[in-house]
């Protein structure tokens, strides 16, 4: 018995010191380059799972091509659209599509099929056409981690258009996606359903990014500021490709 | 979560020499398919992995006695870990839903137990 446990703990110091080790080495990106050649495989995965399977090779062939030319005419449709949005013309976007959402209690993240590799570095705002829809927190070589602005841990800081500043919070409900606060706005400031809300350029992403609509406005005379329950514009879920704000 | 509950059953229905070398790959594919830091999610398999083996020298870990209240534990804290609420809502309704895949899984390791021993008898 007593032998058995100096083994089970042998082995688990063992493990333990190699998961240290890979802990140590990715934060310091030593290894980079394993990591960059197995995501590069998982991606690629991942992204094979969209695709529809043919009866027959020849089926399979002209439906990957198909599947292939929707997927180049929806990017040309996306990058066209997002060139048209009122943007300023010193950013560059950095496509990529969405992997997958994550929502937990006290986060909500999207998976992004964009890395390092492709120059995306945290704090990064994340955008389709000119609405804001989260920054990076983090990157791989190939895959990055957006946090959601629908996440409790994701503060904005955001302007109406008729002056009115605040944070914008996330909500920790898991199934309101869409939702979110605006927070520490003046009592003195007006604050009406359907105002618009952009970000204010306060907190390193870019001004004039649109985030949300006021919908219900919370107004207590004890509390020094007021708040409000916005709509954000676009449900992350609905999303297939998003564009990463690379300033130059 | 229901990959913490696949990899608690796969910890209780194993040696200790491949339910830690498990946890370790599992861990691994974790940090992989969501793009974390490598080696996070193994450390915190194996923790869990080496608290089961340490339970099991005594005690009967495939009961739901113990499965349940423990995967309830295993949750609670990782949830206090990555600055979660101790008792949420939503992660406790999760948490009930998973009950059902655990007693499932068990099911199926009793199945197969009870089929392996048969074939044994036979021989």
């Amino acid at each position: 018995m007593q032998r058995q446990r100096i083994q089970l703990t042998q082995l688990f110091l063992l493990w333990s010191a190699i998961s240290l080790v890979l802990l140590l080495g990715d934060t310091y990106h030593i290894v980079d380059g394993v990591r960059s050649f197995v995501e590069e495989k998982i991606v690629a995965l991942r992204m094979i799972a969209e695709k529809p399977e043919g009866e027959g090779l020849l089926a399979a062939k002209v439906l990957s091509l198909e599947q292939e030319r929707n997927n180049l005419q929806e990017e040309n449709q996306q990058l066209r659209k997002q060139l048209q949005a009122p943007l300023p013309a010193s950013f560059a976007f950095i496509p990529a599509r969405v992997i997958a959402i994550e929502e937990k209690s006290n986060d909500k993240v999207m998976r992004i099929a964009a890395g390092s590799k492709q120059g995306v570095a945290t704090g990064m705002p994340v955008v389709r056409e000119n609405i804001l829809i989260g920054s990076v927190i983090a990157v791989t070589p190939y895959i990055g981690t957006v946090r959601l602005l629908g996440s409790p841990q994701s503060k904005v800081a955001v302007s109406t258009k008729i002056g009115a500043q605040g944070l914008v919070v996330g909500s920790d409900n898991v199934n309101a996606s869409s939702t979110a606060m605006i927070d520490r706005v003046l009592h003195t400031t007006l604050l009406t359903p359907g105002d618009l809300i952009v970000t204010s350029g306060e907190d390193q992403l870019p001004a004039d990014l649109l985030v949300g609509k006021v919908e219900h406005v919370i107004k207590e005379a004890r509390e020094p500021f007021q708040k409000a329950e916005i709509s954000l514009l676009v449900k992350p879920e609905e999303l297939s490709r998003i564009f990463i704000i690379k300033e130059e | 979560m229901l990959l913490i509950g696949i990899v608690l059953i796969f910890v209780v229905t194993t040696t200790p020499v491949t339910s830690l070398a498990g946890a370790f790959l599992a861990g691994l594919m974790v940090d992989l398919w969501r793009g974390n830091v490598l080696g996070g999610s193994s450390i915190i398999y194996l923790v869990i992995a080496y608290a089961v083996h340490l339970y099991k020298r005594k005690f009967d870990a495939t009961s739901l006695w113990f499965l349940t209240p423990f995967l309830l534990m295993v949750i609670t804290l990782l949830s206090l870990v990555s600055g979660g609420r101790l008792v949420s809502l939503p992660a406790l309704f999760e948490y009930i839903m998973l009950q059902k895949w655990i007693v499932l899984l068990l099911g199926g390791f009793w199945l197969w137990k009870r089929i392996s021993g048969e074939k044994r008898l036979s021989v």
